[in-house]
């Protein structure tokens, strides 16, 4: 081999070898910079939700509207029983509002109204939620889209939060056509990792 | 045969393949929604896919921008319900399906911890820098082999992390609020058959007495209050001439003209009924003109709340000629 064919491929070794390791350097500090989420997380994640001590107690009014009672309020305590911090999310969902048949005085109110149709008690019925006694969320109950909390508290393990649902007549009121209806609905609370 | 020449173009060539290829990704597992079939500090290596079914597990972009791996639950029409295999309950957001890197192709369990300490600058020394130096150094073939350890290194360094997150979900089912009732009924006392009228009277003889009873009935849900009120339809003048007395188990609770009666009655419970008997009379010396009165009784609820009912009988009394 002569001393130009020496050269040149101790030339190209050394060009190579810069360039790899200007790569794996390149790329080492790139992943530094651009990653600093390089944490395992192991545990568990889970909530309890009381009411007056009961589990998952639900909220049960059968005589809305009677003598003046419009209004009301329910408090949830929401606890991070698990291991690990969770973001908090709750939200109605399944919301149902039933005429449950027609007595006189909703016919004469509402001239069309069908045993099976669906009820006017949810539109009357206007809702708000406070976390830890800040309104956070407000809606009627014949929609609740806008009934949503989206990750805007941490739970930490073992913390508890407290949820009121205060409950009212909405501002457009109602009259003889929702006796009788009812709404139902469910609340679904949620921790995210 | 120059082998630090050729490995040296080996490893050039191929940390270049390995930092430019887009048709793989290799994961780290940071968290254990996945368990058991990804575990914290796996290794996984994920494909681009043109079509994902469901029970694919896919590594994707959320919402917050963080990178998850979970399994499709469903596949919607632009995007896909998820699901890590430990929580209980989908996701709570869709993945739009642009928002998808991959599918999950190979899992290497713990290697993902190998690939975290490359990252660190202990590793990047002794996974890459010290065997580039031995490779570059050797004269050996064999040794050489050693070349694919600073391969892996730069692999390693190209793995990206990935949540598996784990969610909870309590649903408190079944809250209700239902509206109550408040509705009275007027009945007739042998039946209990609505009643809409309370006398029709023809041929009525002046100075006559016609007695009636009528049953009141509260057939709402609420405890009610209620009232009775009398009043003329049109403006014939007859019915003013006219007397009322109205009987409450043998008490008289009302005496006087027909019409413009307003008489509260006492609180009735949910279902409980009461016997009204109602004494019509007529003024031995009223006119004998007008000859007939049309009036109407209705009976009101007084309830406090947002709900009221009234029920009205509508009656005609012609006097005999």
């Amino acid at each position: 081999m002569n001393i130009k064919h020496q050269l040149v491929t101790t030339i190209i070794t050394v060009v190579a070898a810069t360039s790899v390791t200007a790569i794996g350097a390149y790329a080492f500090f790139n992943v530094r910079k651009s990653i600093n989420t390089n944490r395992f997380t192991a545990g568990t994640l889970d909530l309890d939700v009381t009411a007056n001590g009961n589990v998952n107690e639900p909220i049960n009014i059968g005589d809305f509207g009677s003598s003046g009672k419009v209004s009301g309020s329910k408090v949830w305590k929401i606890r991070n029983s698990g291991s690990l911090p969770g973001k908090l999310i709750f939200n109605l969902q399944n919301i149902n509002n039933q005429e449950n048949g027609c007595n006189a005085p909703e016919i004469e109110a509402e001239p069309g109204c069908e045993k099976d149709s669906v009820g006017e008690l949810g539109k009357a019925v206007a809702i708000e939620a406070l976390v830890n006694g800040e309104k956070v969320a407000e809606t009627t109950l014949d929609n609740g889209k806008d009934f949503v909390y989206d990750k805007s508290l941490t739970l930490q393990p073992k913390d508890e939060v407290e949820l009121t649902v205060n409950w009212k007549e909405s501002s457009q009121g109602f009259g003889n056509e929702a006796q009788s209806d009812s709404v139902g609905f469910d609340m679904v609370f949620r921790l995210e990792q | 045969m120059n082998w630090r020449l050729v490995w040296s173009l080996i490893i050039l060539t191929t940390a270049i393949w390995i930092l430019k290829n887009e048709s793989w990704y290799f994961f780290v597992v940071q968290s254990g929604s996945m368990k058991p079939v990804l575990k914290i500090g796996d290794l996984i290596v994920v494909k681009p896919e043109t079509e994902y079914t469901s029970g694919d597990i896919i590594t994707f972009k959320n919402n917050e921008g963080r990178t998850v791996t979970h399994r499709i639950s469903k596949v919607l029409d632009d995007s896909f319900l998820t699901k890590g295999d430990a929580n209980k309950t989908d996701d709570s957001v869709r993945i739009s399906k642009t928002k998808v890197i991959g599918k999950v192709l190979q899992i290497m369990p713990k290697v993902g911890l190998v690939a975290n300490f490359a990252k660190t600058d202990a590793g990047f020394i002794f996974l890459f820098l010290l065997p580039l130096i031995i490779v570059l150094a050797t004269k050996n073939q064999i040794m050489a082999v050693a070349a694919l350890i600073p391969l892996t290194g730069i692999l390693f360094l190209r793995a990206q992390y990935t949540s598996a997150d784990l969610n909870a979900e309590v649903a408190v089912k079944s809250n209700n609020m239902k509206a109550t009732t408040v509705e009275i009924s007027l009945q007739d006392t042998v039946n209990n058959s609505p009643k809409s009228f309370l006398f029709n009277l023809s041929g009525f003889q002046k100075g006559s007495l016609s007695a009636t009873t009528i049953r009141i009935r509260n057939t709402g849900k609420e405890k009610t209050k209620c009232k009775l009120l009398t009043r003329q339809i049109g403006d014939n003048k007859k019915c003013e001439q006219l007397s009322l007395k109205i009987l409450d188990e043998d008490k008289i609770i009302y005496s006087g003209k027909l019409v413009g009666l307003d008489l509260k009655l006492g609180e009735m419970e949910s279902g409980e009924k009461d016997d009204l008997v109602f004494l019509i009379s007529d003024n031995e010396n009223a006119d004998n003109q007008p000859t007939v009165c049309n009036y109407v009784l209705e009976v009101g609820t007084e309830a406090n709340g947002v709900f009221s009912d009234t029920r009205k009988a509508s009656s005609q009394i012609e006097m005999a000629e």
